[in-house]
């Protein structure tokens, strides 16, 4: 075989990655061509360059970034305990504000119907009349001007005489005075 | 044939066992970030792409079949790792020499760059000057020491293939070696002496 065939053999032949024949035939060619065995003498220099980068330490904190991205629980235990802190402190902070606000709510739901209450009360010309019957006051759906009715209490069975169930209008004398006309 | 106390670590590792993971990496971390490291000549993108490694083994580690050869996998998702951030990193077909140092010499190990000498520091250049599939092979087997047959598994390709962009990346190397003005691709199938 020729330098030309053998081209292609000689940068395989000293890794040794030829076939049996193919090594043969390079040995044999390179015993009498110079060029050739200068040319393998070459390649295996080159290859003996690069067989020291294999050795060499590897990346020393590889472990933590690893570990970093595979496993982020594992902290340091004062971190842990740090987050738990301000997990719970903020937990009790929204209960704690969740609280104030429910108590302010119910104050003002409280106050504000017991004035409502009141203010009916107070300006309740037939409650204030003793002659009337005692009654529970109720909020009235209908009936001009009258924002109540007074629902009479009477024992079970009685009656008086010229009541009207359910509703219990004051008089008219009582609203305006004798001497008053009513003018529409 | 797998090593049984390495196939047992694995299967621990399958569990989701923190420790025989940590053993794993202990056992493959040094290989693993070195062959990053030829592929691409930087410390901090080497120890990244050597890190994201072994977090793609754990995520995968389930569907590993614990009859194979557990490096050949590791170093075959480094190999892809690198390969692919090296043609991210191209933006030019040709590759520019003085890209090339650039990338090789940034941030390197202060500690590591006393110990090189002139000659490391040739090879290593003219190493990054290859395209990466020629690259990936001559690392593993002139550097790492793989035989072909791992190679293949590593690489992804046929024994015949393997000896082939080994037979190509030597004479490139050698071409660049000896200062020859060489123009390759990307995977250096135009690869012409100027």
């Amino acid at each position: 075989m020729n330098c030309e065939e053998l081209r292609d053999w000689i940068p395989l032949y000293g890794g040794g990655e030829l076939q049996p024949n193919e090594r043969i035939a390079v040995e044999s060619h390179i015993g009498s061509c110079a060029s050739c065995a200068r040319e393998v003498g070459d390649y295996r220099e080159l290859r003996a360059c690069l067989a020291p980068l294999r050795d060499g330490e590897g990346a020393p904190d590889l472990w933590e970034g690893i570990q970093q991205e595979l496993f982020p629980n594992r902290t340091h235990p004062f971190e842990r305990v740090w987050g738990l802190a301000r997990y719970a402190a903020v937990w009790v902070a929204g209960v704690g504000i969740g609280f104030a606000f429910y108590t302010v709510a119910r104050q003002a739901v409280l106050l504000k119907s017991s004035v409502s209450l009141e203010s009916v009360r107070a300006s309740d010309p037939v409650r204030q009349d003793p002659g009337q019957p005692k009654g529970r006051v109720v909020p009235a759906g209908e009936g001009p001007g009258e924002p109540y009715e007074v629902r009479p209490t009477w024992p079970p069975g009685f009656r008086p005489r010229g009541f009207v169930e359910g509703h219990h209008l004051p008089r008219v004398e009582r609203l305006i005075g004798a001497n008053e006309e009513v003018r529409f | 044939m797998p090593d049984p106390e390495e196939v047992r670590l694995l299967a621990r590792c399958q569990q989701g066992d923190e420790k025989a993971f940590r053993e794993i990496v202990d056992r493959y971390q040094r290989r693993t970030y070195w062959i990053a490291h030829h592929m691409l000549g930087n410390y901090e993108v080497s120890k990244d792409i050597s890190q994201e490694a072994f977090v793609r083994v754990f995520k995968n580690i389930r569907h590993f079949d614990l009859r194979k050869n557990f490096y050949t996998w590791l170093y075959q998702i480094v190999v892809n790792l690198s390969i692919d951030y090296f043609r991210k990193r191209s933006h030019h077909k040709t590759a520019d020499l003085e890209e090339v140092e650039e990338v090789a010499d940034a941030k390197p190990d202060p500690e590591r760059a006393a110990d090189r000498t002139e000659v490391q520091g040739r090879v290593q250049n003219v190493l990054h000057r290859l395209p990466p599939r020629y690259k990936a092979v001559l690392t593993l087997r002139d550097i790492q020491g793989f035989s072909c047959e791992e190679i293949s598994e590593i690489v992804g390709c046929t024994n015949a293939t393997v000896r082939w962009r080994l037979h190509r990346a030597r004479k490139l190397f050698k071409a660049m070696w000896d200062g020859e003005d060489v123009e390759v691709g990307e995977e250096g199938e135009e690869a012409r002496e100027l």
